[in-house]
Protein backbone atom coordinates (compact mmCIF):
# COMPACT_ATOMS: atom_id res chain seq x y z
CA UNK A 1 0.00 0.00 0.00
CA UNK A 2 1.15 3.46 -0.79
CA UNK A 3 1.85 6.06 1.87
CA UNK A 4 3.45 3.35 3.96
CA UNK A 5 5.41 5.64 6.27
CA UNK A 6 2.03 6.36 7.86
CA UNK A 7 1.38 2.66 8.47
CA UNK A 8 4.88 1.96 9.78
CA UNK A 9 4.81 4.92 12.16
CA UNK A 10 1.31 3.81 13.19
CA UNK A 11 2.65 0.41 14.24
CA UNK A 12 5.31 2.21 16.29
CA UNK A 13 2.64 4.33 17.93
CA UNK A 14 0.63 1.23 18.85
CA UNK A 15 3.72 -0.44 20.30
CA UNK A 16 4.63 2.55 22.45
CA UNK A 17 1.01 2.95 23.56
CA UNK A 18 1.06 -0.64 24.81
CA UNK A 19 4.38 0.02 26.54
CA UNK A 20 2.82 3.05 28.24
CA UNK A 21 -0.11 0.86 29.31
CA UNK A 22 2.26 -1.73 30.79
CA UNK A 23 4.26 0.90 32.69
CA UNK A 24 1.04 2.51 33.93
CA UNK A 25 -0.14 -0.85 35.27
CA UNK A 26 3.22 -1.48 36.96
CA UNK A 27 3.29 1.93 38.63
CA UNK A 28 -0.35 1.65 39.68
CA UNK A 29 0.39 -1.66 41.39
CA UNK A 30 3.81 -0.76 42.76
CA UNK A 31 2.37 -0.67 46.30
CA UNK A 32 -0.11 -3.53 45.97
CA UNK A 33 0.58 -5.86 48.88
CA UNK A 34 -0.64 -9.46 48.77
CA UNK A 35 -0.83 -12.26 51.28
CA UNK A 36 2.25 -14.45 51.59
CA UNK A 37 0.20 -17.50 50.58
CA UNK A 38 -0.23 -16.13 47.06
CA UNK A 39 2.08 -14.64 44.45
CA UNK A 40 3.13 -11.01 44.52
CA UNK A 41 1.94 -8.64 41.81
CA UNK A 42 4.12 -9.36 38.78
CA UNK A 43 5.44 -6.45 36.74
CA UNK A 44 4.41 -6.68 33.08
CA UNK A 45 6.90 -6.12 30.28
CA UNK A 46 5.98 -6.08 26.60
CA UNK A 47 8.03 -8.03 24.07
CA UNK A 48 8.63 -6.01 20.91
CA UNK A 49 9.29 -7.62 17.55
CA UNK A 50 10.13 -6.16 14.17
CA UNK A 51 7.58 -6.65 11.43
CA UNK A 52 8.23 -8.75 8.33
CA UNK A 53 10.14 -6.82 5.69
CA UNK A 54 9.71 -3.09 6.18
CA UNK A 55 6.44 -3.05 8.07
CA UNK A 56 7.20 -1.54 11.47
CA UNK A 57 7.26 -3.00 14.96
CA UNK A 58 4.76 -5.12 16.82
CA UNK A 59 4.16 -6.52 20.29
CA UNK A 60 4.63 -10.28 20.14
CA UNK A 61 3.65 -10.90 23.77
CA UNK A 62 4.25 -9.92 27.35
CA UNK A 63 6.70 -11.15 29.97
CA UNK A 64 5.98 -11.15 33.69
CA UNK A 65 8.33 -10.11 36.45
CA UNK A 66 9.21 -11.87 39.67
CA UNK A 67 6.25 -13.59 41.41
CA UNK A 68 8.27 -13.97 44.62
CA UNK A 69 8.22 -10.25 45.34
CA UNK A 70 9.64 -8.88 48.57
CA UNK A 71 8.62 -10.14 51.99
CA UNK A 72 7.95 -7.11 54.15
CA UNK A 73 7.22 -7.10 57.86
CA UNK A 74 3.89 -5.30 58.35
CA UNK A 75 2.16 -6.77 61.39
CA UNK A 76 -0.62 -4.14 61.26
CA UNK A 77 -1.63 -5.11 57.73
CA UNK A 78 -4.90 -7.10 57.85
CA UNK A 79 -3.62 -9.56 55.24
CA UNK A 80 -0.33 -10.21 57.07
CA UNK A 81 0.42 -13.84 57.94
CA UNK A 82 1.01 -15.20 61.45
CA UNK A 83 4.59 -13.86 61.50
CA UNK A 84 3.42 -10.42 60.30
CA UNK A 85 4.71 -10.59 56.74
CA UNK A 86 3.09 -9.53 53.43
CA UNK A 87 4.35 -9.73 49.85
CA UNK A 88 5.11 -6.53 48.01
CA UNK A 89 5.87 -6.45 44.28
CA UNK A 90 9.53 -6.25 43.27
CA UNK A 91 9.06 -3.11 41.17
CA UNK A 92 11.73 -0.43 41.03
CA UNK A 93 9.92 2.89 40.74
CA UNK A 94 12.95 4.67 39.26
CA UNK A 95 13.25 2.01 36.56
CA UNK A 96 9.55 2.34 35.75
CA UNK A 97 9.83 6.12 35.51
CA UNK A 98 12.74 5.69 33.10
CA UNK A 99 10.70 3.32 30.97
CA UNK A 100 7.78 5.75 31.10
CA UNK A 101 9.95 8.51 29.63
CA UNK A 102 11.31 6.17 26.94
CA UNK A 103 7.80 5.07 25.96
CA UNK A 104 6.57 8.66 25.85
CA UNK A 105 9.50 9.87 23.76
CA UNK A 106 9.13 6.93 21.40
CA UNK A 107 5.44 7.69 20.96
CA UNK A 108 6.22 11.35 20.26
CA UNK A 109 8.93 10.39 17.76
CA UNK A 110 6.51 8.20 15.80
CA UNK A 111 3.89 10.94 15.84
CA UNK A 112 6.53 13.33 14.46
CA UNK A 113 7.27 10.84 11.65
CA UNK A 114 3.59 10.85 10.67
CA UNK A 115 3.53 14.64 10.66
CA UNK A 116 6.66 14.89 8.51
CA UNK A 117 5.45 12.18 6.11
CA UNK A 118 2.15 13.98 5.58
CA UNK A 119 3.94 17.30 5.01
CA UNK A 120 6.26 15.58 2.52
CA UNK A 121 3.38 14.04 0.55
CA UNK A 122 1.66 17.42 0.42
CA UNK A 123 4.91 18.99 -0.82
CA UNK A 124 5.05 16.36 -3.58
CA UNK A 125 1.58 17.43 -4.73
CA UNK A 126 2.79 20.99 -5.05
CA UNK A 127 5.44 20.02 -7.62
CA UNK A 128 4.63 21.60 -10.96
CA UNK A 129 1.90 23.90 -9.68
CA UNK A 130 2.40 27.28 -11.34
CA UNK B 1 27.42 36.60 -68.20
CA UNK B 2 24.88 33.80 -67.90
CA UNK B 3 22.83 32.97 -64.87
CA UNK B 4 22.26 29.22 -64.27
CA UNK B 5 18.70 28.06 -63.90
CA UNK B 6 17.51 27.21 -60.43
CA UNK B 7 17.44 23.47 -59.94
CA UNK B 8 14.76 21.61 -58.07
CA UNK B 9 15.07 21.54 -54.30
CA UNK B 10 16.59 18.40 -52.83
CA UNK B 11 14.15 16.04 -51.15
CA UNK B 12 13.63 16.68 -47.44
CA UNK B 13 15.01 13.86 -45.34
CA UNK B 14 14.27 13.16 -41.73
CA UNK B 15 16.73 14.52 -39.20
CA UNK B 16 17.86 12.56 -36.20
CA UNK B 17 15.93 14.93 -33.99
CA UNK B 18 12.59 14.39 -35.62
CA UNK B 19 12.18 10.87 -36.94
CA UNK B 20 10.10 10.50 -40.06
CA UNK B 21 6.44 10.02 -39.49
CA UNK B 22 5.32 6.45 -40.03
CA UNK B 23 1.61 7.03 -39.88
CA UNK B 24 -0.69 7.27 -36.90
CA UNK B 25 -0.02 4.82 -34.12
CA UNK B 26 -1.88 6.74 -31.43
CA UNK B 27 -5.59 6.58 -30.64
CA UNK B 28 -5.84 3.07 -29.31
CA UNK B 29 -9.36 1.85 -29.87
CA UNK B 30 -9.56 0.33 -26.35
CA UNK B 31 -11.25 2.10 -23.42
CA UNK B 32 -9.65 5.29 -22.23
CA UNK B 33 -6.85 4.38 -19.80
CA UNK B 34 -7.20 7.67 -17.97
CA UNK B 35 -10.89 7.16 -17.23
CA UNK B 36 -10.25 3.66 -15.89
CA UNK B 37 -7.34 4.82 -13.72
CA UNK B 38 -9.32 7.77 -12.36
CA UNK B 39 -12.33 5.60 -11.55
CA UNK B 40 -10.09 3.14 -9.72
CA UNK B 41 -8.47 5.94 -7.76
CA UNK B 42 -11.85 7.38 -6.77
CA UNK B 43 -13.03 3.93 -5.63
CA UNK B 44 -9.88 3.55 -3.54
CA UNK B 45 -10.40 7.01 -2.08
CA UNK B 46 -13.99 6.17 -1.17
CA UNK B 47 -12.78 3.05 0.63
CA UNK B 48 -10.24 5.09 2.65
CA UNK B 49 -12.84 7.67 3.55
CA UNK B 50 -15.34 5.10 4.76
CA UNK B 51 -12.59 3.46 6.86
CA UNK B 52 -11.76 6.86 8.31
CA UNK B 53 -15.44 7.49 9.03
CA UNK B 54 -15.94 4.22 10.86
CA UNK B 55 -12.83 4.91 12.98
CA UNK B 56 -14.19 8.36 13.78
CA UNK B 57 -17.46 6.80 14.95
CA UNK B 58 -15.55 4.28 17.07
CA UNK B 59 -13.53 7.13 18.60
CA UNK B 60 -16.71 9.00 19.53
CA UNK B 61 -18.46 5.94 20.97
CA UNK B 62 -15.39 4.95 22.97
CA UNK B 63 -14.80 1.67 21.11
CA UNK B 64 -11.37 2.74 19.84
CA UNK B 65 -8.22 1.57 21.64
CA UNK B 66 -5.78 3.69 19.70
CA UNK B 67 -6.61 7.29 18.95
CA UNK B 68 -3.86 7.39 16.36
CA UNK B 69 -5.51 4.78 14.11
CA UNK B 70 -8.36 7.26 13.56
CA UNK B 71 -6.11 10.25 12.96
CA UNK B 72 -3.79 8.26 10.66
CA UNK B 73 -6.75 7.00 8.64
CA UNK B 74 -8.02 10.58 8.35
CA UNK B 75 -4.57 11.81 7.22
CA UNK B 76 -4.30 8.99 4.69
CA UNK B 77 -7.74 9.80 3.28
CA UNK B 78 -6.93 13.51 3.15
CA UNK B 79 -3.62 13.10 1.30
CA UNK B 80 -5.21 10.64 -1.12
CA UNK B 81 -8.07 13.05 -1.77
CA UNK B 82 -5.59 15.80 -2.54
CA UNK B 83 -3.72 13.46 -4.92
CA UNK B 84 -6.86 12.35 -6.76
CA UNK B 85 -8.08 15.95 -7.00
CA UNK B 86 -4.70 17.05 -8.39
CA UNK B 87 -4.77 14.31 -11.04
CA UNK B 88 -8.38 15.12 -11.98
CA UNK B 89 -7.59 18.85 -12.25
CA UNK B 90 -4.62 18.13 -14.51
CA UNK B 91 -6.82 15.94 -16.71
CA UNK B 92 -9.55 18.55 -17.03
CA UNK B 93 -6.93 21.21 -17.70
CA UNK B 94 -5.44 19.13 -20.51
CA UNK B 95 -8.91 18.54 -21.99
CA UNK B 96 -9.68 22.25 -21.92
CA UNK B 97 -6.34 23.07 -23.55
CA UNK B 98 -7.18 20.71 -26.38
CA UNK B 99 -10.69 22.14 -26.77
CA UNK B 100 -9.24 25.64 -27.03
CA UNK B 101 -6.97 24.65 -29.93
CA UNK B 102 -7.75 26.30 -33.25
CA UNK B 103 -6.61 25.33 -36.68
Amino acid sequence: MGLDALGIAGSGLTLHRKWLDAVADNIANANTATATTGAAFQARYIVAQEGEGVSGAYVSGTALGDAEGLLVHEPDNPIADADGYVRRPDIDMAEQMGELIMAQRGYQANAAVIDRAKTSYEAALQIGRN
Amino acid sequence: MTIPAIGSAPAVSATSYLPASTGSTAADSSDSGFATALTGAVDNLQQLQSTSNSYAIQAVTGDLDDIHTATIAASRAQVTLELVAAVRNKGVEAFNDIMRMQA
